[in-house]
Formats: C-alpha cells, structure tokens, sequence
C-alpha cells in the first residue's frame, strides 16, 4: 500500500467523524435547546391549565345569589349614578324615623351638558378635561336645614351615618330653642362613582376570585347599615320630587 | 545462542503496510462507532422533538378547553370584580369620613341635664359648645369634666353670670382621639 492509497482510505473514516461532529453541531445541539424549550412550554401549558381549571372550579363553587346580592349592597353604598330618589332617600330616611321634618334642602348634581351640542372640537376639549379631572368617587355636595327634638338630635346624626347611600357630614350648626326644638342646618355630602373595575379575566388569580377578609368584614359592617327598599324608593319618587325649570333642575328649595 | 523473539523477520515495507492497515481498521471502527452514536442521538433527539411538539399542541388544546370553561363564568367573574372594586371605593370613602356621632354623644355628657343648650356646631373636628347653666354650682361640674376628659384644646370664649345666677357659657373643645 503506498501513502496515497493510504490516505484516500483513510479519508472515509475521517470524513466519517466529521459527519458526526457536523451532526453534533448543527442537528443535534441546536435541537436538544429546542427540545428543552418545548419541555418547558409544555410544562407552564399544564400549569396554567390546571389554574384555568381551578379558578373554573372556584366561580362555579360561588354563591351566585350572594354575590348578586352583595353587589347590590356595594353598589347602593356608593352608588354609579346621581340619582335623585337615592340622595333623597339617604336625607329623608334618617329625619322621618328621628321626627325630624326638612325645612330646607339644596344639592346641585352639576352642570348637565347634551351630547349632540357643540362641535366636535368642543365636544373632544370637553371630555380630554373629564378625564384629566375624574376622580374615582366623585362627591355631591348636600345643604339641608332640619327641624325636630333636641332629645332626638345624636341619634338623628347617627342615623345619617348609618344610612346607604353613604353619606359624610362635613359641618352642621345646632341651634336650641326653648320649646325643646332644635334647628340643624347640616352640611354634607354624597359619594358616588361612575368608574368601573378594568381587569384582564385572563390574569385574574384565584385571590382575585375570592373575597378578602377586610372585604367580608366590611360587607357585613354595610348589611347593618339602613337601607331603601324599591317602594320606598317609589314612594319618595312620588311624594318628594318636584318639578321645576330646566335650567337647574336639582336645585330644590331656597 | 541469541533468541529471535521480538524480531520481526518480514521486510520493512510489508511492516508498514501492516500498521497503516491497523490504523484504518482502528479509525474505521472509531468512526464508525461515533457516526453511529451520532445518528443514535440525532433520532433520539428529532424523536423527542417530534414528541414533545405533539404534547405541546395536546397541552395547547387542553388549555384553551380550560380558558373556555373558565370564560363561560364571564358574568361571575365581572360581578365579583365589580364588587371588589366597588368595596374597595367603598372603604376609602368611609376611611375617609369623619364621624360626627360619637363626638357628638361625648359633647352632649360634658353638660348636666338641666343645663340649656343654645347652639352646637362642629367643623373640622372643632365643638362649639354654647348655652346657659342654671347655677354656678354646675359651672364647676362643667369645669370638672372638662379637666377629667381627653382634650387636645379647650378655649372658653365667653363666661357670664346674670342676676340670678344663671351662667352663660360658649367654648370650643377638641378631642383628641376624634
């Protein structure tokens, strides 16, 4: 065998190697870091899986009854709208079970504004400055002179403090007369909010999907609060809202 | 006599024919093993490849099974989103609140029962507090309960007595865990 013959014979096992190491290379490493990747795609698919399922599980266990109910309560607290009959009933409530009779009573729900008035430019102007100046609770500001027994009054301004809608007292004057009578001229407020919960349903976790502690507590400390009722809503509706002109229509009183 | 044992009697070209014969039977069987340990590894691992993509699609399908039996409690979950942020409102408008009733009920106990009140009014935490006490002798349960009760600042503004006895008073008190 001379030395060519030798090295062409040779040249098979050494390209035989090299297709090894060019398999290594190009096929088999690149693949195995795919390979693990995939794995642990895999892995995290069964895992949210198995999240999904949970909190499938979690909804489905929920008292779908108390939630609703629970719901209305928390949105009667603080409430999406500036509703008269509300405001009306969270004021009237407390002085009627307290004898109190309301001498005087003036809220103003703010300016109301259509929207097919002004241009387009107006119009965008107008609601850039709504969302730069929107807060998440929103407070009507409430003026009303009550009149009733001086025995009843604490219990009176209890009343208002345990009333839903809530409402906060920012001042009040008491004046006391000699018949036992007392005058209170009261200034307070009610809060509402118009904003909504803005979530991804997707990215929820199972805490998101159960009440905290301090929720449930606070639930409960809302069901001991005094509530309206549909016909006493109605009732006032009837009884308490009067007509008046267009151009402040929630003005009541002078 | 000499022995012949370790010596190789064939020509020295024959002898180097033999080791380059060895050397590619040695380097074939080398190759030939890793070349086979490669192709074993490259189908082990297209293998698992293949393998590990169709669970991947498996597991892809499980989950969107899942998000879909999880979707279809889309008002549920809305509902009870709803009403956690709205209880969330709901608790930094009553934090935020000052309640007016205990304060109240405390001013109320600092005057004895046959005192007169004329007015009471509250703003910023501040009890204005004016009326009239039948006798001096209550000017000084008045004072007395006024030393015994956590203030943070009392101000007498005005003090009188009249003809006959009767005292006029009006203060500011403030307590101090209102």
């Amino acid at each position: 065998m001379n030395d060519k013959l030798f090295l062409r014979k040779l040249a098979i096992p050494i390209g035989g190697i090299l297709l090894a190491v060019f398999i290594g290379v190009f096929l088999v490493f690149p693949r195995i870091s795919k390979v693990r990747s995939q794995l642990a795609k895999n892995q995290k698919l069964l895992e949210s899986r198995e999240d999904f399922l949970q909190k499938a599980r979690l909804i489905a266990s929920l008292d779908e009854e108390q939630v609703k109910q629970r719901a209305s309560l928390a949105a009667l607290a603080l409430p999406k709208e500036k509703d008269i009959s509300l405001i009306l009933y969270a004021l009237s409530e407390p002085a009627r079970s307290n004898g109190f009779y309301i001498e005087q009573l003036k809220f103003n729900l703010g300016e109301i504004t259509s929207s097919q008035e002004g241009s387009p430019a107006e119009n965008k102007e107008v609601k850039d400055k709504a969302v730069v100046q929107k807060k998440p609770v929103d407070e009507v500001p409430i003026e009303m002179k009550v009149v009733g027994s001086n025995q009843r009054l604490i219990s009176f301004i209890q009343s208002v403090e345990k009333v839903l809608p809530i409402v906060g007292i920012n001042s009040f004057q008491a004046n006391y007369n000699e018949s036992g009578r007392v005058s209170v001229n009261l200034n307070f407020y009610l809060s509402i909010s118009s904003h909504r919960a803005s979530y991804d349903p997707e990215k929820l976790s199972l805490a998101d999907l159960a009440l905290s502690v301090s929720e449930e507590e606070l639930l409960a400390q809302l069901a001991n609060f005094k509530t309206t009722s549909s016909a006493a809503s109605l009732d006032l509706q009837e009884t308490l809202l009067i007509p008046v002109g267009r151009e402040n229509p929630f003005l009541l009183g002078h | 006599m000499k022995s012949l044992t370790g010596i190789n009697l064939l020509p020295k070209k024959s002898r180097l024919q033999l080791r380059q014969m060895r050397i590619i039977k040695q380097a074939s069987l080398a190759a030939g093993v890793i070349l086979g340990a490669a192709f074993l590894l490259a189908i082990a691992v297209l293998g698992l490849d293949f393998y590990s993509r169709r669970r991947g699609k498996r597991n892809q399908q499980g989950l969107e099974a899942a998000k879909a039996e999880y979707i279809q409690f889309s008002d549920r979950i809305n509902e009870l989103q709803e009403l956690r942020f709205r209880t969330k409102l709901v608790a930094q408008t009553l934090e935020k609140r000052l309640l007016f009733g205990p304060g109240l009920t405390r001013a109320e106990e600092l005057l004895e029962d046959n005192a007169v009140l004329a007015s009471l009014s509250v703003e910023a935490g501040k009890f204005e507090i004016s009326g009239t006490l039948l006798g001096v002798s209550q000017l000084e349960k008045l004072e007395e309960k006024i030393m015994t009760t956590d203030f943070k600042n009392v101000v007498l503004e005005n003090l009188g007595v009249d003809q006959d006895g009767k005292v006029t008073f009006s203060l500011e008190v403030q307590f101090k865990d209102l």
